[in-house]
């Protein structure tokens, strides 16, 4: 190999790694697939009882798609269209008729609730400030106090560089694991990372691989070896969380609902993009501070992309002008690996439907996440214009 | 302690005294007890009177007259992925040096400048021929750029340029014409070679669509049916060409490995391949596949390939 490339990391894994085949996964105690390149402790997440707020929630395999025509022109989203086609989805969602009704189900006054979102593209494709700003009105309408919502994610830098600031979103809680302050560094006046007091070491995802990093990684990634801590924010910050992906590629696979948790909530993760891609999207899920707490998830396809992904390379940006809905990762992941998938097809960037796209779906489902078999899937479309 | 006060006085000067360009880089890496790190920090102002920062060929407000420059960073190492997360990986993976980000406001126009060295034109041009599609202008063999309504993409030498305006107008593809030919002009060197057989008849008409492929990520991406073949292996290149025939699409691929040696474990690829329905044949080390809606026509088309080579 040559020594110029990936010679800032070195990756090291015991056992064999697997030959990629995608796993038949049925439920079992241990939770490793019998194909599983690497061991995890996934068994330690099974072991923990569920509850009435476990995946998949209370509309297993339900996924409500609405689309509308005027919700993006010309590269401007529609403000007003987002809100409406959430009020839509919502009602749908929760078969009820006042979306304030449908939120309740989901939240209540005096819980403090995160939403989620994914910064990682930039201004150019991030979660829309026209979702976020809808859910944030909606959950307002429906008795959650201003001061109990919280817009989160790993990286507070990226946070403030797609304008979720504290004067974009006022008596809104911005929080990032990967803190900076505001000079930019990450590093206190002792000379430790800020992140460092806000992963939880009791609750952590431990994978049997890892990787070294260099000073220039390392804030990113907060810590090296076996554990991947979860971030503070969501084991001990937050009552609930909405989870807002978008609609994204990952080579021939989605990123959406299961990734924007797995990767969004823990740290040292590169280690386990090069062997654990699909089973750490899955796995981390499976973890009580996200099986319990994750209520909702609400994808952003207003603008999405195809090929590029997770990255933003307006080439492959295409509006799919539709929200989808549902309490069901796992489902809403199917249905929108379908939709982007297709897209991907449709314009040539890949020849058909492989099944190693739908590996973390099918872990998910394992793990009783969800639901992955279409002919079990509810959807439910909802065309606005 | 006196060491953690002497960088922090370092630290406390350089946010005093720092420019508009800067990086920040951790030094004195200390592994505490528990595993975790302690870091020292350190920051470096790299930017010059011209605008380089780290001696990358970037804009300054003389190259543009009139223009705002808010933003100017260097990504170096493992930092890369702090910007842009794990789309980082495929960067690596190609072999990345360092990248350079500029956010520009020029004319009433809005732009985000990334200039990512890579270590060789080779890799340049692979991670510049994965990221193109559907260029209005150009073609990435054939001019070296790619030019979309959004976007302007080129490779030079060692260099990868993206350039994104923000508003997709006719005064912001002109404004970007002039910030690609500036770098242009910078960043040029050996261009990358590509396989003879790419850019020759009968193939030299689709040579725009060629992909360079060094990795298992990009394999995921381009290839994905075949990725299990290449979970273990880290010493491949994968020259990809799609084509439209008269019968369909037709795929061809061109394995081989960097270096002069053969195809590490060509073997048990051929195989793969053969098992993933790819008409298929070893040749002087390197593997090449064919793979179409008709076996039969796959097979003739890698036989002309095979007396080509």
């Amino acid at each position: 190999m040559d020594s110029g490339r990936r010679k800032f990391f070195k990756l090291f894994a015991a056992g064999s790694l697997g030959a990629g085949l995608t796993p038949v996964f049925p439920a079992s105690l241990s939770g490793i697939a019998p194909d599983q390149p690497t061991e995890t402790n996934i068994a330690d997440a099974l072991k923990y009882p569920r509850n009435e707020n476990s995946m998949p929630g209370k509309y297993p395999g339900r996924v409500v798609r609405v689309d509308d025509e005027k919700s993006i022109s010309d590269g401007t989203i529609n403000e007003e269209a987002v809100y409406n086609m959430l009020d839509g989805g919502m009602r749908n969602l929760g078969e009820c008729n006042d979306v304030r009704d449908a939120w309740r189900q989901f939240v209540n006054p005096g819980e403090k609730v995160g939403i989620k979102v994914n910064p990682i593209g930039g201004k150019l494709l991030s979660t829309s400030h026209a979702l976020v700003k809808s859910v944030i009105l909606q959950l307002e309408q429906s008795g959650i106090a201003r001061e109990d919502i919280v817009i989160f994610d790993r990286r507070m830098q990226q946070l403030r560089d797609t304008g979720f600031t504290p004067d974009n979103y006022p008596g809104i809680a911005i929080a990032g694991t990967e803190h900076v302050d505001e000079s930019g560094s990450y590093y206190d006046e002792n000379g430790e990372l800020y992140s460092l007091s806000l992963i939880d070491r009791d609750w952590y995802y431990w994978a049997d691989c890892e990787m070294e990093y260099d000073d220039y990684m390392l804030p990113f990634m907060v810590n090296q070896g076996k554990y991947s801590y979860f971030s503070k924010i969501v084991t001990q910050q937050l009552d609930k969380i909405i989870n807002l992906p978008i609609m994204k590629n990952a080579g021939a696979s989605v990123t959406l609902c299961l990734k924007n948790l797995g990767y969004g909530v823990i740290t040292n993760t590169s280690r386990l993009h090069a062997t654990l891609w699909a089973e750490t999207s899955a796995q981390v899920c499976a973890f009580p501070p996200v099986r319990d707490k994750v209520v909702l998830n609400i994808a952003d396809g207003i603008k999405g992309c195809y090929d590029g992904g997770p990255g933003a390379n307006p080439q492959f940006f295409t509006d799919y002008k539709m929200l989808l809905l549902g309490t069901d990762p796992v489902a809403m992941d199917v249905v929108g690996y379908d939709i982007i998938i297709g897209k991907r097809i449709e314009m040539g960037r890949q020849s058909g439907f492989f099944d190693v796209g739908m590996q973390k779906m099918e872990l998910a489902a394992g793990y009783g996440l969800g639901v992955a078999d279409r002919d079990r899937i509810d959807l439910r479309t909802i065309i606005r214009s | 302690m006196v060491m953690i006060k002497m960088y922090c006085l370092i630290f406390l000067c350089s946010l005093l005294f720092g420019s508009s360009g800067t990086a920040v880089v951790a030094k004195g890496v200390a592994e505490r007890p528990d595993g975790l790190f302690f870091c020292q920090p350190e920051i470096v102002t790299t930017a010059t009177p011209d605008g380089k920062i780290a001696d990358m060929p970037v804009m300054s407000p003389s190259d543009l007259p009139g223009a705002v420059i808010s933003r100017s960073e260097i990504y170096v190492g493992g930092s890369l992925w702090g910007l842009i997360n794990g789309a980082a990986d495929l960067y690596y993976e190609y072999g990345f040096d360092r990248m350079a980000l500029q956010d520009i406001g020029w004319e009433g126009e809005n732009f985000r400048l990334e200039l990512y060295r890579m270590d060789s034109p080779l890799a340049a041009y692979g991670i510049f021929s994965v990221s193109v599609h559907g260029c209005e202008e150009g073609g990435p063999v054939s001019t070296g750029y790619c030019i979309n309504r959004f976007q302007y993409q080129l490779y030079s030498g060692n260099y990868y340029l993206s350039l994104i305006n923000y508003s997709g107008s006719d005064k912001a593809r002109e404004l970007s014409l002039k910030i690609a030919e500036l770098v242009a002009n910078r960043t040029g060197g050996a261009a990358a070679v590509l396989p003879g057989l790419f850019v020759r008849q009968p193939f030299e008409v689709n040579a725009d669509g060629i992909r360079l492929i060094r990795g298992i990520i990009g394999v995921r991406n381009i290839v994905p049916g075949i990725a299990h073949l290449f979970d273990e292996a880290d010493d491949f290149e994968i020259w990809h060409l799609g084509i439209a025939s008269d019968s369909g699409q037709q795929e061809i691929l061109l394995l081989k490995s960097p270096g002069p040696h053969p195809l590490p474990e060509a073997a048990a690829i051929t195989e793969g391949l053969s098992m993933a329905g790819y008409a298929v044949r070893e040749a002087d080390g390197q593997v090449v596949a064919v793979m179409s809606d008709d076996f039969v026509e796959s097979n003739e088309l890698l036989d002309r390939i095979i007396i080509l080579l």
